[in-house]
């Protein structure tokens, strides 16, 4: 019976010990829910970021590539006026 | 109260409290994680704007460049002096004449020989579209330069089928009783085919003279082809005539 008594304390006491420690000076709901929504925000941000980098450096390649087209344009106009030239 | 379960309540009751001080964020934590996250979201605001303007640069960089290329392109055309009516006409022809080179491509050496005569038809056509103005423009000028290539290459092969031809041998009968030839004999002549079992190219090259081929007249002038294996047409022929003599 004294035995029963003593571990029925310990549970109240463990209880409690729980509850004294939830009611301590945390951050409200409201302020977690703005702590998570600044993480998405930050998420979605650093995607978006990628995914410039990513446009980025597909419009260089493209940039490279139609530069060169441009130089062979320039070269087949030069050919096309001596071939014209020749045929005079 | 023994002190042993005394200890164990003060231990119960420590590990509980922990337990769930763990599990909560502290008003500092969370204090300092949002200045940390906003920090974070403020330099991400101020990379994605540098890098959209640097994309809309870049964009516009392109779209310059691309109606650069079409502007030197159509100065290009616009040298050769020729309307959008006549370099359609020219393409067709260009392309007829690419046409008519590809069919010359797709024939056996033999059917070449046949057609040889559309080889300097194809080489004239190719020679007059090579003088018009509009031939000097690069895209049109590599094209002619691709068919003149390949009407080379065609009067290469067509110049070995001329000189094989030329190198037939001719072969006059003579009589059976003296000089056994028949079309077996013939062929097994070591300055003919050093083999009997090409009779067969003997008699369809000379279906003209030969009619049977069991009987040859002395005097005739016999065509003998290149050597070679049998073709399906000789092989065809040989198997009807065997069919013939067992039936």
């Amino acid at each position: 019976m004294k035995e029963l008594r003593i571990i029925s304390f310990a549970f109240l006491l463990t209880g409690f010990a729980a509850l004294v420690s939830g009611c301590s000076n945390g951050p409200t709901s409201d302020e977690l829910a703005q702590l998570d929504q600044l993480k998405a925000e930050t998420e979605s941000l650093k995607k978006e970021v990628a995914a410039k980098e990513a446009e980025k450096n597909t419009l260089e390649t493209q940039i490279t590539q139609k530069r060169e087209e441009l130089a062979t344009a320039e070269n087949n106009q030069r050919l096309t006026r001596e071939r014209l030239k020749s045929q005079q | 109260m023994k002190p042993k379960v005394l200890s164990l309540i003060i231990l119960l009751f420590l590990t509980a409290a922990a337990a769930n001080a763990q599990e909560k964020l502290s008003k500092e934590e969370w204090q300092k994680q949002i200045s940390q996250y906003t920090s974070e979201r403020d330099n991400l605001k101020s990379e994605l704007a540098v890098l959209t303007r640097q994309v809309d640069s870049l964009r516009s960089t392109l779209a310059s460049l691309d109606k650069q290329v079409q502007s030197v392109r159509n100065e290009t055309l616009a040298l050769t002096g020729a309307s959008e009516v006549v370099r359609k006409e020219f393409e067709a022809r260009l392309l007829a004449l690419e046409q008519r080179v590809a069919a010359l491509l797709s024939l056996s050496d033999q059917d070449l020989f046949v057609h040889r005569f559309e080889l300097d038809s194809a080489q004239a056509t190719k020679d007059r579209l090579m003088k018009e103005r509009i031939a000097a423009a690069e895209r049109y000028f590599e094209r002619l330069q691709n068919i003149q290539s390949k009407l080379d290459n065609l009067r290469a092969t067509l110049a070995n089928v001329k000189s094989t031809a030329e190198a037939e041998q001719h072969y006059v009968v003579r009589s059976w009783a003296k000089y056994r030839d028949c079309l077996w004999n013939i062929s097994k002549k070591k300055q003919v085919y050093d083999s009997p079992f090409l009779w067969p190219k003997i008699w369809q090259a000379n279906r003209d003279q030969i009619k049977d081929p069991d009987l040859l007249r002395i005097g005739e002038h016999l065509k003998i082809p290149p050597q070679g294996s049998l073709t399906t047409a000789e092989k065809a022929a040989e198997r009807r005539y065997w069919s013939k003599k067992h039936a």
